[in-house]
Formats: structure tokens, C-alpha cells, sequence
């Protein structure tokens, strides 16, 4: 016999609905389907979803806290782990005091608010301000706009896709993506490609040909990372052809100083910047401006691009001063079930902290990757000698993971909690067994603001933990009552925490154990917009109210109650950007690598799956075919990329077209997955590009490194076959 | 909606290796994969994902809806396969 348990996805934004039949034991998963009941995303699902138990199944998973002893693991209980680990971290604390202590965490763990929350819990407890996370990989640009425009770091304004008759997509390929970042838009794509049947214009601007780009009526070819001098241009030409309108939804603040500085720049030069013609530019402009709704659409592409920050700044401003903003078919706000600045500064709480060598200050609560390395490396006071890696593969994902591998080999203590021991817990001492979302359950207190609708979704546990595998959050708290530091720096909370527990142990009040359900009921209770007994009575999902405009003037959280259009950091940074001369060629390192994603594949942690990529379980360097032709390259030749900081060996193949001197390396692959049951045997698939990746060179505001913009030169493996370049064509 | 293979299938099976939720058929595993002529998609399963029509090698596989003109009856051909199946 066997039941069907509905939740959601978890692995990207897009949540798909999903039905998941287990066994009666609520031990095994017998098939995930797409929940075709799900009211808002039933139209959404991909192989990723739907083969997750064999991630949940995978065959390293780490099922008890495991001790380094020597070259090899062996197995430990968590009082064991928890006792040494406490002790060790009380010991470094004291000595060198708690930035000693450092922690990074990735996407799975944000994916669940309670976990996240008392990891939060378990830091402050600690005390230590050298936080790390993965949205300084991606999505600190938005944050570092939205604090400064509407005064929270997470007020994000989801595309109004249905009612959207213009839609400019930029640093996006929502054809494998499905148009998911920090807005939650259930088969957001087939959504746009309606639309665009219904006679909605679509204006895609990549370098590159992609599966997006040949469903735009208008591909705009740009060079890579100047969509900032490409989305000035635009607001130039709307301003100086009085195309633009007073917004109507919002309040705003210093318009006439943006005003000012985009009378300052040229045209001429921010076309040859953006490598797009002025008339052109004329015309993108013309059509964003008079279609009767419109959106500008910014993501991952221009967080990765150096230039990013400003690029976010000015998508936002070119929907505000078409009047865009919180409109139908532009920008809308979902103010969803929670108060959202609480609930994201619980996720992600503020800190005053600047770094120690570059005193750069946090965003969103943490420092940057490109950071850690050096914090790790450097003597002095402060120095980071001990690290929490949760759900998170920073070698892989950040930047020169050598440099970073060999910061965390020189580490007295790397505790990381995950599935399985991947690159970056190389060098543990300690591996505590995480929990694969099947396993979990929880209502995001975060997602809710960030929905195109009003919706609610319990994520509800389908199947339960792996046997002798404790919940992230219950390990997170076990360790802050056993350091007898208390949880969110709150004194008395831990006995509080005790106190309950004791209570849990007589038989009908379990339920008033502390945990992730407390915060969840108080939260939503004082959001006053939907009850948790609704939400959690609908398995398939809530949609608790219809759409409705104009929230977002009414939740601004800056001094003046305005969206700030310009905030001095921002307005001199672009003004640094129009001053910068042109970037010149690098002979040396002739080629931009770029990133781009597979659709099964989800950064880090997926590619392992043997039932997702069966064809092609590698990354590849992509190419335009001409720059092969002149390189003598053939269609899966390998090649040899390197950039000033390091080098990797790869197959070639051949773009579908787009600018030349683009190589193209999907990001995530080369990670391996240790055996910790036998040392020194692993698996890996494909590169990690990120070996290319500087440390050193970040945006300045979101302090995100060129992910897309790293400067790298493409030498053949095979230089005795082909000496000559050779012109016969190459397959496609 | 749905999508529909047409007539230039050569039966390369990716699209369901890519397929969410397995709806076309004759898989390789299936004993009559061997014999068919070409691959079809069943549309009642279909969910529209696009991922089949992005892995065919030979874009044999079109929105049901903007079908090129000389296919449009393997809209049909590719439904009349599953009512065939649920007969039989």
C-alpha cells in the first residue's frame, strides 16, 4: 500500500507542486509527480523534482556524524560530535574571540526558514560576525538596491507576466531557468511565450543565442557586462524624447538628480559600450515606453557581471519612469503573510561588522566569499581559525576554490553539515548528516513576499529523516545549549528552550516543543492576512487572495517613505562606470567566459544524479564556431582554458551563434563527492570553472565576484594534429 | 496544450530520457520501442515543460499549436496512439 503526500519543491524558486507517493512506512518515496491540483504551479515541474529521492537515496549519504581520525572517517553520536565540537569552538572563542569562528551556508538551507532561522540562532550565539552565505554569489546586487531604493534589503517586485505586454529580459534564459530568481513565478515562461502569442512584444538582450533568445521578436546582442550602459541609454533616449511618465503607484525621491546624471552621459559612447546601435536603442526604447504595460526584467546575468549593482539600479529606474512600477503588467508587490522585514531579518539579520582586511561592510547580513580565503589565510587578530559550512559547497561556487581549499585545510576545526561530504568539506574534521528537503517540512516565512501571487504552501515532510539523522535546526540549537552561549544572543532563552523540551516529554504535549513551529505560528499570526490552520487544511497550496496593486508605497521602509531613485553610493558608482574608459582587449586573455545553466542541473548539487543527465554528465566550454575555426578547434576537441589565476581542461563545442569572443562554462560541475567510508575514492563530473575566478576583483557595491566577466584564453590539447587554423565548417 | 513529435522522428529517444513525466512513448524499455516507427507524445500526460523539444536533436518536436503546416496531422497520429494503447 502506499499514500500520496503533497508539498513542494525545493530545489529552485519556482516550487513546483508536487505529489509524492511513499510507502506506508513514510520511509520510501515510490514516485514524485507533478500535483496538477496545485493552484499555482501545477504548470511547473522538471526531471529535477521528479528524481529528487535519488538524491535523498544518494549512495555517499551521510547517515551519523562522522570524526576525522587520521586519512578516515569514523562513525560518532551527535552527544559525541556536539561535545567535541563545543568544546572546540568555546576554546577558540575564548582564546581568540568569536570572528574566529566563521560560517558559510548555501541554498538548501535558505530553501527551509526554520533551519535557516536557527542557524541565524546558532551564530548569534556564537557571536561571531564572519558570516559568509551563497547570495553574495548572486543575489547581493538585488539586496544592496532594494535597501538602498525602498529601504529593505528584501522588498523584491515579481513581473506581472499575464498582464505584461512588453517584456525586456535581461541576464536571463528562461527557457532552462523558468524564470525563477528572486521572484516566484510558476511556469513564468510559458507564461511569457503566451503572452507573446497574444501579441505581447518580447525583447531578449544576451550575448548569446539561447533557447530564449529565439522566442524574442527582438534579440538585442550586447556585450557582456555593460547592460548598465544599455539600460541608461534606454532611460536617455525616454527622457529626452519626454516618453517617460510620473509614476502613479509609488512615491518617489531625487528623480531630478538621476535626471541630472543621465543628462550627463553621451549616447554615442554608451552605445559603443553596450554594442548595441543608437538606432536600435532608439527602438527598444520606443516600444518599452508606449506599450500600454511593460517590464523590465533583471537576473543572475548582470549580478555576475562586475557592473551588476548599478544594472539592477537602473532596471528598476527604467520601470519607474515608464510607470511601471507596482502596475498591472509591470512590477507588483506582494506584501504576502508575514512581515517580511522581520521575517527576513531573521533569516538573514543586519550586522554592523566590516571585514578585517578589506573593511568591507556586510550585505544583508554577511561578508563576501571572495573574502573568506584571505580571512582564513592572514595572521593576525581576528583571524578566522575555525569554520560551520552548512548546505554549501563555497569551493565550487565561489571564486579561486584552490585558494580557498587550501584556507580551509589550514583550519583548526571545519565542521560541515550536509548529505555528503562534497570538495569543500575535503578537509572536516567533522561531517554531521543534513536532511534532504523530503525530509523536512516548514512554511517559508520569506516566499511569501516575493510570490507573483498571494499564495501559501505548508511544505510537508513526505518521507522521514534517514534513520539516525537529526534535523539541521535540532543540531544547530543542541550546540548553542551545549556551548552554554544562548541561541540569538537572547539571555534566558536557553532555559526556555530546556523548559519546553522536559514538557515535550509528557505524552500529548510534544507539539509544544520549541522549533521552527513556533516561529511560523507567531509570524503569521501577526500578519494578520491568513491563518497557519488555513494554510496547512490545503494540501494542495492556498491562494488566499486575489492580486491587488499599490501595497508597495505603503510598505517603503526608507526615512522618507519614498522609493530613493538616488542614493549617493549608486549615483557615484554610475558616475565612476561613465568616467571608466572603455575595457581594452587583453591580448594575453583574449576570450570572456560566461556562465550558464543546464535545466538539469542546480548549481553544486546535482550533478551526481545518475538519472538526470544521462547524455551528457559534464560541463563544456561553448564556444562561436568561427572563434573555433580560427583556434583549428572541432566540435569536442579538448582544450586547455586559463585565466591569471588558474587553469582547466575541458571538451569544446560549438555555440548556436551570438557575439564572438564569448566562451561559455556552466558553473557548479567538478565538485567531488567523498566516500566517507573509503579514503581517496570519490566522484566527480566535469570542471570547476571557478578555478578562473578572482578573488580579488568584485563589484564594489554588491561585492559579488565576475562570475560572467572573467577575462581567458583557449589553448587545443592537441596542437601537434592541427597546427594550421583550418577553415571547413564546423558542426553545429 | 501539448507537444507533438512529427514524422522526421528517428526514434533517438532523448526526449525520454528528458521527459518529466513520461509521457512518451515507446520508451527503449518497452519491447515495442524496436519495431516503431517513431516516438509519440500522449497529451493527456503532457504538461507542456518544453524539455523534449529542447533536447531533440533534429527539432522533431513542435508546440501542438504552431505546428508547421505538413505535420499538423500528427496531432492527431500522436493522440490516436495512446487511445489505440488503452483499447488494446
Amino acid at each position: 500500500m502506499s499514500k500520496n503526500i503533497y508539498t513542494h519543491c525545493n530545489y529552485c524558486v519556482s516550487l513546483c507542486g508536487l505529489e509524492v507517493e511513499v510507502d506506508d512506512a513514510g520511509e520510501e518515496v515510490i514516485e514524485i509527480r507533478p500535483d496538477r491540483e496545485n493552484p499555482f504551479s501545477w504548470v511547473d515541474f522538471c526531471r529535477k523534482g521528479k528524481t529528487a529521492a535519488e538524491i535523498r537515496n544518494h549512495p555517499q549519504r551521510i547517515t551519523t556524524p562522522m570524526r576525522r581520525v587520521g586519512d578516515r572517517y569514523v562513525p560518532a553520536s551527535y552527544e559525541e560530535a556536539i561535545a567535541d565540537i563545543a568544546q572546540r569552538l568555546n576554546r577558540i572563542i575564548e582564546r581568540d574571540g568569536a570572528d574566529a569562528v566563521g560560517s558559510y551556508h548555501g541554498n538548501p538551507l535558505g530553501h527551509n526558514f526554520g533551519d535557516s532561522n536557527l542557524h541565524a540562532g546558532l551564530l548569534a550565539a556564537i557571536g561571531t560576525g564572519n558570516r559568509f552565505w551563497v547570495g553574495s554569489l548572486d543575489q547581493n546586487s538585488l539586496h544592496v538596491v532594494q535597501e538602498e531604493m525602498f529601504g529593505c534589503e528584501l522588498m523584491s517586485v515579481p513581473t506581472d507576466v499575464d498582464d505584461c505586454e512588453c517584456f525586456l529580459l535581461m541576464g536571463m534564459d528562461p527557457a532552462v531557468s523558468r524564470f525563477g530568481w528572486i521572484e516566484i513565478i510558476p511556469g513564468g515562461w510559458k507564461r511569457v511565450l503566451e503572452a507573446r502569442d497574444r501579441g505581447a512584444d518580447l525583447i531578449v538582450v544576451d550575448p548569446r543565442v539561447t533557447s530564449s533568445s529565439k522566442e524574442a521578436r527582438t534579440h538585442v546582442l550586447i556585450e557582456p557586462g555593460e547592460d548598465w550602459a544599455f539600460l541608461l541609454a534606454l532611460i536617455k533616449i525616454i527622457v529626452d524624447e519626454g516618453w517617460n511618465r510620473e509614476p502613479e503607484a509609488v512615491p518617489v525621491n531625487g528623480l531630478d538628480a538621476f535626471f541630472e546624471l543621465v543628462g550627463e552621459a553621451d549616447l554615442d559612447d554608451l552605445s559603443s559600450r553596450c554594442g548595441v546601435s543608437v538606432e536600435q536603442l532608439r527602438d527598444v526604447a520606443e516600444r518599452f515606453a508606449k506599450a500600454r504595460t511593460a517590464a523590465c526584467v533583471s537576473h543572475t546575468g548582470l549580478a555576475h557581471s562586475g557592473t551588476g549593482t548599478v544594472g539592477e539600479w537602473l532596471s528598476q529606474l527604467l520601470n519607474i519612469i515608464t510607470n511601471r512600477m507596482d502596475m498591472p503588467g509591470g512590477k507588483r508587490y506582494e506584501r504576502g503573510y508575514v512581515d517580511l522585514p522581520k521575517a527576513w531579518s531573521m533569516m538573514a539579520p543586519k550586522s554592523k561588522h566590516r571585514s578585517r582586511l578589506r573593511n568591507l561592510p556586510t550585505v544583508a547580513g554577511f561578508h563576501s566569499v571572495a573574502e573568506l580565503a584571505d580571512e582564513i589565510l592572514t595572521p593576525g587578530a581576528g583571524q578566522i581559525r575555525a569554520m560551520l559550512i552548512c548546505s554549501g559547497n563555497p569551493v565550487v561556487s565561489g571564486p579561486d576554490g584552490d585558494r580557498l581549499d587550501k584556507a580551509l585545510s589550514e583550519l583548526e576545526l571545519l565542521v560541515a553539515v550536509d548529505i555528503v561530504q562534497r570538495e569543500s568539506h575535503r578537509h572536516a574534521h567533522w561531517l554531521i548528516p543534513g536532511t534532504h528537503w523530503l525530509e523536512r517540512e516548514g512554511l517559508h516565512l520569506a516566499f511569501g513576499s516575493i510570490m507573483e501571487k498571494p499564495f501559501a504552501q505548508y511544505g510537508n515532510r513526505c518521507v522521514k529523516p534517514k534513520a539516525g539523522v537529526r534535523e539541521e535546526w535540532r543540531f544547530f540549537v543542541d550546540l548553542a545549549l551545549k556551548m552554554k552561549r544562548p541561541l540569538f544572543g537572547f539571555r534566558g532563552i536557553n532555559g526556555v528552550v530546556r523548559l519546553s523540551r522536559a514538557l515535550a516529554k509528557i505524552p500529548g504535549l510534544r507539539k509544544f516543543e520549541f522549533g521552527p513551529a513556533w516561529f511560523e505560528w507567531l509570524m503569521v499570526a501577526a500578519g494578520r492576512r491568513v491563518k497557519l490552520s488555513e494554510v496547512k487544511r490545503r494540501p494542495h497550496g492556498y491562494m488566499y487572495d486575489n492580486k491587488r496593486y499599490g501595497d508597495l508605497a505603503r510598505s517603503l521602509r526608507t526615512t522618507s517613505k519614498k522609493i530613493e531613485c538616488a542614493p549617493s553610493i549608486l549615483m557615484d558608482e554610475c558616475r565612476r562606470l561613465l568616467a571608466a574608459p572603455m575595457p581594452k582587449m587583453d591580448p594575453e586573455f583574449p576570450f570572456c567566459m560566461v556562465s550558464r545553466r543546464n535545466r538539469e542541473s542546480m548549481n553544486s548539487w546535482m550533478n551526481e544524479n545518475a538519472r538526470l543527465l544521462q547524455q551528457q554528465r559534464s560541463n563544456q566550454v561553448e564556444m562561436h564556431v568561427e572563434d573555433m575555426t580560427d583556434l583549428g578547434l572541432e566540435d569536442g576537441d579538448p582544450v586547455r582554458v586559463s585565466s591569471p589565476v588558474g587553469s582547466i581542461e575541458l571538451t569544446v563545442t560549438a555555440g548556436t551563434g551570438g557575439r564572438r569572443g564569448i566562451v561559455t562554462i556552466p558553473h557548479g560541475w567538478g565538485s567531488r563527492i567523498f566516500d566517507v567510508n573509503a579514503p581517496g575514492r570519490y566522484s566527480r563530473w566535469g570542471e570547476n570553472r571557478n578555478r578562473l575566478v578572482d578573488g580579488q576583483r568584485i563589484d564594489p557595491l554588491s561585492q559579488t565576484p565576475l562570475l560572467n566577466m572573467t577575462r581567458v584564453r583557449v589553448e587545443s590539447l592537441e596542437p601537434a594534429a592541427r597546427q594550421a587554423p583550418t577553415r571547413r565548417a564546423v558542426g553545429q | 496544450m501539448t507537444y507533438v513529435i512529427v514524422g522526421s522522428c528517428v526514434n533517438d529517444a532523448v526526449c525520454t530520457e528528458v521527459c518529466p513525466v513520461d509521457c512518451i512513448q515507446p520508451a527503449p524499455e518497452a519491447g515495442e520501442f524496436a519495431t516503431t516507427e517513431m516516438l509519440y507524445i500522449d497529451p493527456d500526460v503532457c504538461i507542456d515543460c518544453k524539455a523534449c523539444a529542447d533536447a531533440c536533436p533534429i527539432n522533431a518536436i513542435y508546440p501542438a499549436e504552431h505546428l508547421p503546416d505538413k505535420w499538423t496531422a500528427y496531432r492527431e497520429i500522436n493522440a490516436a496512439f495512446f487511445r489505440q494503447r488503452m483499447r488494446s
